[in-house]
């Protein structure tokens, strides 16, 4: 029996990992995950009678067997020519491993990358940094928490701006019914910078379950660039947190892009903590056949002078549903905020579902905001321009789609061509509205 | 090349088109002239298979083929092209990639190579001096905020690329001063030949100055009233269209 579905074992499983544990990790973080298990116990995975999950439908996941895995497959490292000069760090069914990582030399030697445990162990700075509560619904966030194996901690000092791409890469090669518990803390220093990616990818075609954590605090003028790609197999099920603290004048930009996994959930929750902060964050996601795909962004304006965008755009065939959430809240002493947000979505099909909400809140005086969805379908006269120039059906469809998705843009240069491969690529599957083959 | 017999149209149950018959042999160049709402941007989004309409009579044989059963892109592949009245903008979508997958699916038909990249950049710049348009096309989206006089000339230079046996421009000429309207009909005579033939759907007497037909056809009341050499447009442009019709239902 599994983790998920069994309250014995999953106790069991809890006591084993701890008494491990209580050499390694400080009593702090102990007492955290303890806590931890008690509320996913008592609350169990979320379900559609909670506001923010009522669109997901996570019934399927409740029955399955999810537990701990078992690994046969030897791992592969990415296969994109442009990250061939970057660095990085492979995390195999949710554990760092140093002997598959790639370029780490080249990291400047002030850069700290070790094992979470481990750092907490020797920092209590850490405490601050960890485990931010989360506004809408923390089950998710305990489950990691009690169970993770490791972690990764990443550290860029003050003044160091990293000239190469760091690369989270999350590969998962257990077998049927795992759970995946990829761990990440980043911290980024005054006036540092950096390019990050996560990549999520399955080397199986085994349904297992990742459930990842990144917290992510951006010190004083810190700059992160930052790019996550899901792109796990058709029958696992990705679920994601994103918790950023923003500090005085840090940058964050986020483009997430996904087009994985047959129920998935990836939230982003970023605090702008300090004054004058910028946060820019897009999301382009692809879901077609029986994919359900929920993306829920929530900025918070604390302080004055922040100003963030929002841009996500969805596109959805076949019997897929795409669910897009996204709440700014301005709080009361947040004036000179300048907020936008949108969410413009394609339906490919007649069976195809779109739930775009987005929402703003607003608490103070003198701010600048504005929100809005739109939900459409291709341009017949378009299409009939496209094959009146012998282009087929199945490519003009492609081709408008692409045009579509092209507002979405990865935040470095280096990689531009290559998305565009994989973008192409990705809409080739679609089907517009066709029959799609059971995988 | 071209036979159209006796075809009726209809949209929304509304009869556009009402017994028309045209023939087009190779080398010939045809304009179809006559007033608004006679059904002649219906018949040219009819040949190029535009969907929507409903064929309620007649046959048009292409090349000895039932044109009316063909999909768009399948009579664009045998030689079909349809220069619109109001080209679409397409976001996102890069102008020079857009007429490169155009050209190879139609290569590609004919059972020819298809042209990389590279290749394709060389017939394109060689191609675009025929319409005097400049690279900075190239990498613009499908029309997208091209002046109206831009995308008449993308048109012809799409048209241009393509090389198509039967080209069918509809109005092209409207909204065009008289340097791009030279332009366009330079363009268009460039790919004049006997092989090829044209039809030119017009409101105007102008554009038959720079482009000379060999046939002049008046279209009203869905079908064609009238049929001349090229002295007939300069009739029409002095008597006006009233003129044709008076002479046919009076004949009626």
């Amino acid at each position: 029996m599994g983790i998920l579905s069994s309250i014995k074992k999953r106790e069991e499983t809890f006591k084993e990992r701890l008494s491990l544990l209580e050499k390694k990790e400080p009593s702090w973080f102990l007492e955290q995950r303890r806590d931890a298990f008690k509320q996913f116990s008592k609350t169990g995975l979320p379900t559609r009678k909670d506001e923010e999950w009522k669109y997901l439908n996570l019934s399927p996941l409740s029955a399955a067997d999810f537990g701990e895995g078992k690994t046969t497959q030897k791992v592969t490292l990415p296969d994109w020519p442009s990250l061939a000069d970057t660095i990085i760090i492979t995390i195999v069914n949710g554990k760092w491993d140093a002997k598959l990582s790639h370029n780490l030399k080249e990291l400047p030697k002030e850069v700290v990358i070790s094992n979470l445990s481990d750092a907490m162990g020797s920092r209590i700075d850490l405490k601050k940094n960890i485990n931010h509560p989360v506004a809408d619904s923390n089950s998710l966030l305990f489950l990691n928490t009690a169970f993770f194996d490791c972690g990764l901690f990443l550290s860029i000092p003050d003044k160091t701006a990293v000239k190469k791409a760091i690369v989270l890469w999350h590969i998962v090669t257990h077998q049927e019914n795992s759970l995946v518990l990829p761990r990440s803390l980043i911290t980024l220093g005054k006036s540092s910078k950096l390019d990050l990616v996560e990549f999520f990818m399955g080397q199986t075609e085994a349904s297992y379950l990742t459930n990842n954590v990144t917290e992510i605090v951006l010190g004083e003028s810190s700059q992160l660039n930052h790019l996550r790609i899901q792109d796990e197999n058709k029958n696992s099920h990705h679920f994601s947190l994103t918790h950023v603290s923003q500090s005085y004048q840090s940058r964050y930009t986020s483009a997430s892009f996904s087009s994985g996994a047959h129920i998935s959930r990836q939230q982003c929750h970023v605090m702008m903590d300090a004054e004058k902060t910028q946060c820019n964050l897009s999301g382009l996601f692809i879901a077609g056949h029986n994919q359900q795909m929920d993306h829920h962004v929530r900025i918070d304006h604390l302080k004055p002078e922040g100003t963030s965008s929002t841009l996500f755009k969805g596109i959805v065939d076949g019997e897929a549903k795409g669910i897009f959430n996204g709440k700014v809240i301005v709080h009361p002493n947040a004036w000179h905020t300048d907020a936008w947000q949108k969410s413009n979505n394609l339906l490919l099909s007649p069976e195809a579902e779109i739930d775009p909400k987005p929402q703003l809140e607003i608490f103070a005086h003198d701010v600048k905001c504005s929100h809005g969805a739109t939900v459409g379908a291709l341009d017949p006269m378009a299409l009939f321009y496209l094959n009146s120039r012998g282009i087929s059906l199945q490519k003009a469809q492609e081709l408008l789609t692409y045009g579509f998705a092209h507002e979405f843009q990865v935040p470095f240069d280096w990689m531009k061509n290559n998305f565009e491969c994989f973008l192409t690529q990705k809409l080739t599957g679609l089907k517009f509205g066709g029959a799609y083959e059971e995988v | 090349m071209l036979e159209i017999k006796n075809l009726s149209v209809s949209v929304d149950n509304k009869q556009i088109l009402n017994g028309l018959n045209l023939s087009v042999k190779a080398g010939e160049v045809h304009a179809i002239m006559g007033p608004n709402g006679s059904g002649k941007s219906t018949l040219a989004h009819i040949l190029a298979g535009k969907p929507g309409y409903e064929i309620i009579g007649g046959e048009i044989i292409y090349q000895g083929k039932n044109l009316l059963a063909m999909e768009p892109e399948l009579r664009a592949c045998e030689g079909i092209f349809l220069a619109f009245q109001y080209p679409v903008e397409i976001s996102g979508v890069n102008n020079l990639y857009f007429l490169k997958e155009a050209y190879n699916a139609i290569r590609r038909h004919r059972a020819e190579k298809a042209l990389d990249a590279m290749d394709f950049l060389k017939l394109a710049k060689e191609k675009m001096k025929l319409v005097e348009l400049n690279e900075s096309f190239f990498n613009r989206n499908v029309n997208e905020g091209f002046s109206g006089g831009e995308k008449k000339r993308n048109e012809i230079f799409q048209m241009a690329i393509l090389d198509p046996t039967l080209a069918i421009l509809d109005e092209t000429d409207s909204g065009l001063d008289i340097d791009a309207l030279k332009t366009v009909a330079s363009g268009v005579n460039h790919l004049r030949n006997e092989k090829k033939a044209i039809i030119l759907v017009t409101h105007y007497q102008r554009l038959l100055d720079y482009i000379k037909p060999d046939f002049v056809h008046v279209l009203a009341q869905g079908k064609i009233i009238k049929s001349g050499d090229a002295t007939l447009a300069l009739r029409l442009e002095e008597e006006g269209y009233s003129w044709a019709l008076e002479k046919e239902n009076a004949r009626a």
